[in-house]
């Protein structure tokens, strides 16, 4: 009994020292890919793929960051590939871009090929990837580097849609 | 625009991956504070035992006994274990790094394990050693096949990663890795660099002196592993993503010299990747007993998308034209080739959506014909890369998945070799 209770309290202290880990990011598992798509249907969006671990990704950041912020016509929404157990090290990257308040999510699933398969069949799991979903539905995406003059032309051609 | 976004759903499915979370660290008495949580295994909520299947990714090795050896990481520590009935049973693991760390864990940046013909083990593996996320290679070494050596780094270099190493058929231990040093220097001389460099390494010791670690190629692909082979005489081969012009991520072959200081390498083929990304996709290469050196790779370039492969006769021959393989609307993906007394097999793994299985097919010709691709093994949940490995005649896959754990499965391959 006493042991059980012991047992108990240490899994009550550690909920609050996971939850306190875990922060403003939502996890991205099965399905999620939809929700997000649903939430975000009457406006162009831009979801971004990325992860601590991959250079060319953190290097890009703080432009696209700075993009988003200039311009309002579009709704970002980041995904990093990291396991959600790494939350707090991802904050801590996102706080420095300013990026703390976007909609941001973590990897929740480890079936990770069952979440780029739902994202586009064709993804092998270059990072960073972004889709860019227009209003009518239509999903365009983009391995590697997501270059400003194409993030800008894809923005033209959905607004004089 | 940046706004929050999902409030509802973000609440309640937090709340429940706290819930595992939380439960897998009140439950493991062997964790420890913050570390517990701090491993790169997409499992760490679900299975934190010591054991293979609790791992993200397992590296098989044959002893000298014919035995089954697996280096895995759990926890943040990094484990050998030893099978005697060929993955079906484990005996209880040896921890190699008694200190948790945050080790790469990532399927592309395993523990890798490798053995001498005298029976000493070599192990390598890196571990994330700053909020910046530059990495370390750690080696450690076995005498007795039963005790670890302390790990300890090879270089001192701000980042390695991904490290792949061999012992040559005359004992010398070979250690090959990505390496960042060169890119602080290039930035200081007003020059961009990118990706990171091939570092190489030697010991003629087993594994208890190595020489100072040098940068025999620059502008490689910097998160994709590095595959290494030895030719008939000994000579070390490595296989590599090297970035060629501005920013083709396309495949080298390339031999080490003596002097352990240079590489002689060549283009595989011109896919023409042209990509700032990281593809987390690494070649696989293996030399035949006529020294005919046999690579299997992913592409998604501009002349070509998907899985291919291609055979080079010797040093300074020319590589055979790329020849496709596996389901591109399937994914195929991380392919793995081996040659093996008189056969020569290709393996990767594709997904349809629910099921992913990992295909093979065999050529008894010299890659030139090929059986119909065959599925050995599926599964429905999340799964490591597939491996090929030999014992005696017969060529195996080794393939860690979550839901059926670690397998061992030999391949039903044709008696016409």
């Amino acid at each position: 009994m006493r042991n059980a209770f012991a047992l108990f309290a240490a899994y009550v202290l550690a909920i609050g020292m996971a939850c306190a880990e875990v922060g403003d990011i939502a996890p991205f598992t099965r399905g999620t890919f939809a929700q997000i798509r649903a939430e975000h249907a009457s406006r162009p969006l831009v979801l971004h793929f990325w992860s601590l671990t991959c250079p060319p990704c953190i290097t890009e950041m703080p432009r696209l960051a700075a993009f988003a912020r200039a311009h309002r016509d579009f709704d970002l929404v980041l995904v990093t590939t990291d396991p959600i157990e790494q939350s707090e090290r991802v904050a801590a990257r996102l706080k420095t871009w300013g990026l703390t308040d976007a909609a941001n999510f973590a990897y929740a699933d480890n079936f990770v090929e069952r979440l780029r398969f739902e994202v586009d069949r064709n993804w092998h799991g270059e990072l960073p990837f972004t889709a860019l979903i227009k209003p009518d539905g239509s999903v365009k995406t983009v391995e590697g580097e997501l270059k400003t003059e194409d993030l800008v032309a894809w923005l033209d051609k959905g607004l004089t849609q | 625009m940046i706004r929050p976004t999902c409030r509802f759903v973000r609440t309640t499915a937090i709340a429940a991956s706290c819930l595992a979370s939380s439960l897998a660290l009140a439950h493991d008495p062997s964790m420890h504070g913050s570390h517990a949580m701090s491993g790169m295994s997409p499992h760490a909520g679900a299975c934190t035992e010591p054991v293979p299947q609790c791992a993200s990714s397992a590296t098989p090795l044959f002893d000298k006994e014919g035995a089954l050896r697996v280096i895995y990481a759990v926890g943040g520590r990094v484990y050998v274990a030893r099978s005697g009935d060929d993955g079906r049973t484990f005996q209880p693991p040896v921890a190699i790094s008694s200190a948790p760390a945050n080790i790469d864990e990532s399927n592309e940046g395993r523990p890798t394990l490798v053995m001498s013909q005298a029976g000493v083990m070599a192990a390598a593996w890196s571990i994330w050693r700053d909020k910046q996320w530059n990495a370390m290679v750690l080696f450690s070494r076995s005498l007795d096949g039963k005790t670890f050596s302390p790990p300890r780094p090879l270089a001192k270099s701000v980042s390695q990663r991904f490290p792949s190493l061999g012992f040559a058929s005359d004992g010398t231990l070979w250690v090959t890795w990505l390496d960042k040093r060169n890119i602080a220097s290039a930035k200081a001389a007003g020059d961009t660099y990118e990706g990171a460099a091939l570092a190489l390494s030697v010991s003629h010791d087993d594994g208890a002196n190595f020489s100072p670690s040098v940068i025999v190629s620059d502008r490689t692909c910097e998160c994709c592993r590095i595959s290494l082979a030895f030719d008939p005489d000994g000579g070390p081969v490595a296989s590599w993503r090297q970035i060629y012009g501005k920013n083709f991520r396309d495949h080298e072959v390339g031999r080490f010299g003596a002097d352990a200081k240079s590489v002689n390498g060549i283009r595989v083929s011109e896919d023409n990747w042209a990509i700032d990304a990281c593809p987390h996709h690494g070649p696989s290469l293996s030399i035949d007993a006529a020294g005919t050196r046999h690579i299997a790779w992913y592409t998604g370039g501009g002349v070509r998308k998907g899985l291919f492969y291609a055979h080079e006769a010797g040093q300074n021959a020319a590589f055979s034209a790329p020849q496709p393989f596996g389901d591109n609307e399937r994914t195929a993906q991380h392919p793995q080739v081996l040659a093996h007394v008189g056969a020569l097999v290709r393996a990767w793994k594709e997904f349809d959506g629910e099921t992913t299985a990992i295909l093979f097919q065999a050529s008894y010709d010299n890659g030139d014909a090929w059986t119909p691709a065959k599925t050995i093994a599926t599964t429905r949940d999340a799964s490591d890369h597939p491996i090929l490995i030999a014992k005696g005649e017969r060529i195996f896959l080794s393939w860690l998945t979550k839901e059926e754990g670690y397998r061992l499965m030999p391949l039903p391959l044709t008696p016409e070799r």
